[in-house]
C-alpha cells in the first residue's frame, strides 16, 4: 500500500470537473508550462498523504471557484485502505489530518509535508521548529511536567509573599493615595510653575494599578523636589523629606504670593485701587488727615515687628534645613542599635583588641542610646517637631502681622483718597473710625465692579492643592511606616518565618526547572541529531557540494519557547546565508533525511519534487538525478519510494528524462501538461516510457 | 576500489576508439570506468602531479566523457555520467571546472576530490543500487526521560539544592506513570499541607 495507483480529483484547484489519472509507476515525471496544473496535483497528494498544512495552503482557495459547487475531493487509489472520497469545503479541509493519522505519531503536517515533498516556492520552509517540537515534546509528557511547574511556581509565590490575616493591602492603600494626588496635581490651574515638578510623575498605570517602577516614580519626584541625592530608595524616610519639601514650597509659594500682592497694590491708579480695596476689605478703618501722621508711626512699627518675626521665622528654617546629617546619623544608630551591639561583642572576641577608643565610642553611644526610655533620635525628632510648630507659629504671626500692615495701608489710603473729593471728605469727618464698605458705598454711590484679583485667586488654588498634595504623602509616609513596622513584626514571627522559608525553597527550585538551564529542562533539550547530520552529509556528498562544506554540516538548537528550531549551519553559514543553488540543494537532501528518519511513521513511501530545476544549477541536474534513480530504482524494494518530479524548462526536462529513464524492471510515466483553459482545467497526456535494457 | 569491482568495466571491454585516445595525452595518470543500474562513473586518479592542467586537456576530457554518455546509449543504457577527479594539487582548478555550467551544459557532472577516500564516498552514492536509509529518529519518551533524569540525579558532579533533588526525583517518578502531571500535583498538595502546619506552628507539637 505504498505506491499511488490513481489520482483522483474532483474540482480541486483548477483541475474543474472529474480527473482520474493513472500513476502506477515507480517514478512520474510532470512536464508543462508554468500554470498548467503540475504544482496543484503534487499539492493535491501532500493534502491527501499529509494533511492540511499552513506553510502552504494557508489562504488558498482549495476547491475551483468556477465549478459551481463549494466542496471538492482529493483521492489516492492504491495508498491506503480507506477509500475516503468524501469532498470537502475549503473550510473543512483546513481541518483535515492525514489519512495516515494512527502511525504518524504526533508528526504535525508541515514535518510531514517537509518530509514528503519539495516545493520550490517553499524552499526556506524547513519546519525545522516543528520537528524539534516534534523530537522534544511528541513522545512524553515533559511539556505537561513543565507547564506544572510554572503553575506551581505562580503559586508558591503568593505563599512566598505570605500575608498576615489582619493585615492590610498595601498596594491597594498605596494606589488610593497615589489617586489623590494624581487627581490633585490634574487639577492645578493651566501654566501652573508647580506642574513641573509632577510632570514625570506616573506610579499609577492606565487600569489603576501600580506601576512596576512606582517605587522609582516617588523617588525621582523626591529629587525634583530638592530632597538630597543620598536618599534614593524608597523608605518613610524619603517620604518625611518629600513632605518638608512640599511644605518648603508651599511657604515660598506663599511668600511670592504676597510679595506680589504687594507690588499689584503699588501699582494700581487711586480710583481702581480704591474700589480693589473696598472690594476685599468688609470694614475699613478711616483716619482724618491729623491722624494719619500717628497711624504711620504706628504702621512703621509693625513694618519692624513684622521684620523681627520674618528673622525668627529665617532662622527657625535654617535650622530645619541643617539638621539632615544629624538625623541620618541618629536614624542610623537608632535602625542599628541590636547590631552594633553584636559587633562589638564579636569584634572584641578577636585576638587582636579593638583600638581602645572605637571601643569606647561604640559602648558610648550604645549607653547613651539605651539610658533612657527614648532613644536621642526620638528625642531629636520631637525637638524637629517643636521646630515644625513654631515656624507654624511664626508663620502664622507673620500672616496676622501682614494683613494689620495691609489693612493699615488700606485704610489710610482710602481716607487719603475720600479727602480728595468733596463728598469723600465730609464722609470721612462724619464717620472716622471703623466704617463698613457697604456704608461707603451707599455714601459716595460708588458703583464697584467686583472684579477678582485673578493672581490670588490662582495663586490660592495652587496653595490649595499643595496642602492637599501634602497631606496625601503625609498619609503615604504613615502607610509606610505602619508597612515597615507590620514587616518587621511579620520577620519576628517565627512560625511565618519557617513558612516563608519553606515556600521560597521550594519555589527556588521550581524557578530553577522552569528555565533553560534547569536540569529538566536540559535533559528534555537534550537531542542525538547525530545520525541526522550524517544522513544529510551523506546526501549532500551526493550534491557534489565540496567535501569541506559537506564535512561541516551541524545541526544545532536555537531560540526559546515558540521560535526554538533546529537550525543547519554548513561551514559554520547560517541556511540564510547560503545562495540559492545551496538552498535548495539543503532543502532536497533535508527532506531525503528527514523521509529516510522518519519513514516508519510517515505511513507511506510517496515523495514529491516541485520544480526543481528552477534554482538548481546545471551541475546539479545530474546528481539530483542520481539520488531519485536511488530514491524509485533502489534495489532493494522496502527502500523504494515513488517518486512525483516535476519541472517547465523544456529543455531541462527532456534532460530529467534521460537521466530518469528506468532501467529494467522499473517503471516510469511521464504526465505531459499541454493546455490550460478555465473551462476544462489542465490538458494532459499520460505517457509509459520504456525501461533500458538488462545489464 | 576493491568494493566497486562488480560495477567496474574492464579496459579490455571498452571501445577500441576510447581507449586509444588516453594513450596519446601528455598528463598521465588512471582512468577506470563505473556502471550500475543507477549512475555511470569514470574515475581519474594518480595524476602527474607536476604537470599544469591546461584548456586542451579539459577540452579532451570533456569529449572523452560525451563518448563516454554516447557508447552507454548504444548499448542500450541511458546513464547519468558522474567524472570524479581526484587530484590534491589541482583541487582548486578542478573545482571551478566542475561549477563551470557552459562546460557541462548538464551532459555529466564533475566531482573532484582531494584523496582517494574521498572518491570511494563519490563512487559509493553514486553508484550503490540501493538507497540507503538512514537511522530513524524517534521522539525521547517518558522512560528514556526518567532513565536520563536518573542518570543526573546520580551524578555528583552535578550540584542541586536538596528541594531540586527532591522536585527532579518527582519528575522522575511522575515519568514513570500515566499521568506525571496527577503525581506532580499529588506531592505539591503534599508540601502545602506542610506549608500550612508550619505555619500554624502545629509541625513543632508533631
Amino acid at each position: 500500500m505504498n505506491r499511488i495507483k490513481k489520482i483522483e480529483l474532483d474540482n480541486f484547484k483548477g483541475f474543474r470537473g472529474q480527473h482520474s489519472i493513472n500513476v502506477d509507476a515507480d517514478l512520474i515525471l510532470l512536464a508543462g508550462a508554468n500554470g498548467s496544473g503540475k504544482t496543484s496535483l503534487l499539492h493535491a497528494i501532500t493534502l491527501y498523504l499529509n494533511g492540511y498544512d499552513k506553510a502552504i495552503f494557508n489562504g488558498q482557495e482549495l476547491c475551483n471557484k468556477y465549478a459551481g459547487t463549494k466542496i471538492c475531493k482529493v483521492f489516492l487509489e492504491g495508498i491506503s485502505d480507506t477509500k475516503d472520497v468524501k469532498a470537502f469545503t475549503d473550510k473543512e479541509w483546513q481541518n483535515r489530518t492525514s489519512v495516515f493519522q494512527v502511525s504518524r505519531q504526533n508528526i504535525n503536517p508541515a514535518v510531514a509535508r517537509v518530509a514528503t515533498s519539495f516545493f520550490q516556492d517553499s524552499v526556506a520552509e524547513l519546519a525545522n521548529g516543528d520537528f524539534l517540537e516534534y523530537l522534544t515534546g511528541a513522545g512524553n509528557q515533559g511539556k505537561q511536567i513543565l507547564n506544572w511547574a510554572k503553575d506551581a511556581s505562580r503559586r508558591w509565590k503568593g505563599k512566598a509573599e505570605f500575608r498576615l490575616p489582619n493585615e492590610k493591602n498595601w498596594d491597594d492603600e498605596r494606589k488610593k493615595i497615589f489617586q489623590v494626588v494624581f487627581d490633585r496635581i490634574s487639577a492645578l490651574p493651566d501654566g501652573s510653575s508647580l506642574k513641573a515638578y509632577f510632570s514625570e510623575f506616573s506610579p499609577l498605570i492606565s487600569s489603576g494599578n501600580l506601576s512596576k517602577y512606582w517605587q522609582s516614580q516617588v523617588v525621582n519626584l523626591s529629587g525634583k523636589l530638592g530632597v538630597s541625592v543620598q536618599l534614593k530608595s524608597y523608605t518613610s524616610v524619603l517620604l518625611e523629606e518629600m513632605i518638608t519639601a512640599l511644605r518648603n514650597i508651599r511657604i515660598d509659594l506663599e511668600k511670592e504670593n504676597q510679595r506680589k500682592q504687594e507690588a499689584e497694590r503699588e501699582n494700581q491708579k487711586w480710583g481702581l485701587r480704591l474700589k480693589n480695596l473696598l472690594a476685599h476689605s468688609p470694614e475699613v478703618g478711616l483716619w482724618k488727615q491729623a491722624q494719619w501722621e500717628s497711624v504711620s508711626r504706628e504702621l512703621q512699627k509693625k513694618k519692624r515687628e513684622l521684620e523681627g518675626l520674618q528673622k525668627i521665622y529665617d532662622k527657625l528654617k535654617e535650622c530645619e534645613l541643617k539638621t539632615s546629617t544629624v538625623e541620618e546619623l541618629l536614624g542610623i544608630l537608632d535602625n542599628n542599635l541590636p547590631e552594633i551591639e553584636e559587633e562589638v561583642r564579636r569584634l572584641k572576641n578577636v585576638h587582636i583588641p579593638l583600638p581602645q577608643q572605637v571601643s569606647e565610642l561604640v559602648e558610648a553611644i550604645v549607653a547613651f542610646f539605651k539610658r533612657d526610655e527614648k532613644t536621642p533620635a526620638e528625642y531629636f525628632v520631637d525637638w524637629l517637631n517643636r521646630i515644625y510648630d513654631e515656624l507654624a507659629r511664626q508663620s502664622e504671626k507673620i500672616k496676622n502681622t501682614n494683613r494689620q500692615i495691609r489693612e493699615m495701608e488700606d485704610g489710610l489710603t482710602i481716607s487719603k483718597y475720600l479727602t480728595e473729593k468733596k463728598e469723600g471728605l465730609a464722609f470721612l469727618n462724619e464717620n472716622a473710625g471703623l466704617c463698613t464698605t457697604e456704608a461707603i458705598l451707599n455714601e459716595l454711590k460708588i458703583s464697584i465692579d467686583q472684579q477678582p484679583n485673578s493672581y490670588e485667586n490662582q495663586t490660592d488654588n495652587e496653595l490649595r492643592i499643595l496642602q492637599q498634595v501634602e497631606d496625601a504623602f503625609k498619609q503615604l509616609s504613615k502607610l509606610e511606616y505602619e508597612h515597615e513596622e507590620f514587616q518587621q513584626k511579620k520577620q519576628k514571627m517565627n512560625s511565618y518565618k519557617k513558612a516563608k522559608k519553606f515556600a521560597e525553597i521550594f519555589l527556588t527550585a521550581l524557578d530553577k526547572e522552569t528555565k533553560k538551564t534547569g536540569v529538566f529542562q536540559k535533559t528534555l533539550d537534550d537531542l542525538n541529531l547525530s545520525a541526522v547530520e550524517q544522513g544529510l552529509q551523506i546526501m549532500l556528498t551526493a550534491f557534489h557540494l565540496p567535501i569541506e562544506f559537506v564535512e561541516n554540516v551541524r545541526l544545532s538548537r536555537k531560540g526559546t519557547g515558540r521560535n526554538a528550531a533546529i537550525v543547519p549551519t554548513m561551514n559554520e553559514l547560517g541556511f540564510d546565508n547560503l545562495s540559492t543553488g545551496q538552498k535548495t540543494i539543503f532543502a532536497l537532501a533535508w527532506t531525503v533525511v528527514l523521509n529516510s528518519t522518519l519513514r516508519s511513521r510517515l505511513g507511506h513511501r510517496v515523495m514529491l519534487f516541485d520544480d526543481i530545476t528552477t534554482s538548481l544549477d546545471l551541475n546539479q541536474i545530474i546528481p539530483a538525478c542520481v539520488l531519485f534513480r536511488k530514491l524509485a530504482y533502489s534495489k532493494t524494494e522496502s527502500n523504494r519510494r515513488q517518486l512525483f518530479v516535476s519541472s517547465h524548462h523544456e529543455d531541462l526536462t527532456n534532460r530529467l528524462l534521460d537521466y530518469l529513464i528506468p532501467p529494467a524492471a522499473y517503471s516510469m510515466k511521464i504526465i505531459e501538461f499541454k493546455d490550460y483553459s478555465v473551462e476544462t482545467g489542465p490538458s494532459y497526456d499520460v505517457w509509459e516510457v520504456e525501461p533500458a535494457k538488462q545489464m | 576500489m576493491n568494493n566497486f569491482n562488480e560495477y567496474c568495466i574492464t579496459c579490455e571491454k571498452m571501445p577500441d576508439f576510447w581507449r586509444k585516445s588516453w594513450e596519446n595525452v601528455q598528463i598521465k595518470y588512471n582512468w577506470r570506468v563505473y556502471r550500475s543500474h543507477i549512475a555511470a562513473c569514470l574515475l581519474l586518479s594518480d595524476f602527474d602531479q607536476n604537470e599544469e592542467l591546461s584548456k586542451d586537456f579539459f577540452d579532451f576530457l570533456r569529449d572523452r566523457s560525451l563518448e563516454l554518455v554516447d557508447w552507454f546509449l548504444s548499448q542500450g543504457y541511458r546513464l547519468p555520467l558522474v567524472v570524479i577527479l581526484q587530484n590534491e594539487k589541482h583541487y582548486p582548478e578542478l573545482k571551478a571546472l566542475a561549477g563551470d555550467q557552459e562546460f557541462l551544459r548538464s551532459q555529466f557532472s564533475i566531482q573532484p576530490v582531494r584523496s582517494a577516500s574521498d572518491a570511494e564516498k563519490v563512487l559509493r552514492v553514486s553508484l550503490d543500487p540501493d538507497f540507503d536509509e538512514i537511522e530513524e529518529v524517534f521522539p525521547k519518551t517518558d522512560e528514556q526521560l526518567a532513565k536520563e533524569l536518573a542518570t543526573k540525579l546520580d551524578d555528583s558532579s552535578i550540584k542541586m539544592e536538596d528541594m531540586q533533588r527532591k522536585l527532579l526525583q518527582q519528575v522522575r517518578d511522575a515519568l514513570r506513570t500515566s499521568s506525571a502531571e496527577h503525581h506532580l500535583t499529588d506531592w505539591e498538595q503534599g508540601l502545602e499541607y506542610d506549608y500550612r502546619n508550619i505555619l500554624e506552628g502545629t509541625d513543632e507539637q508533631d
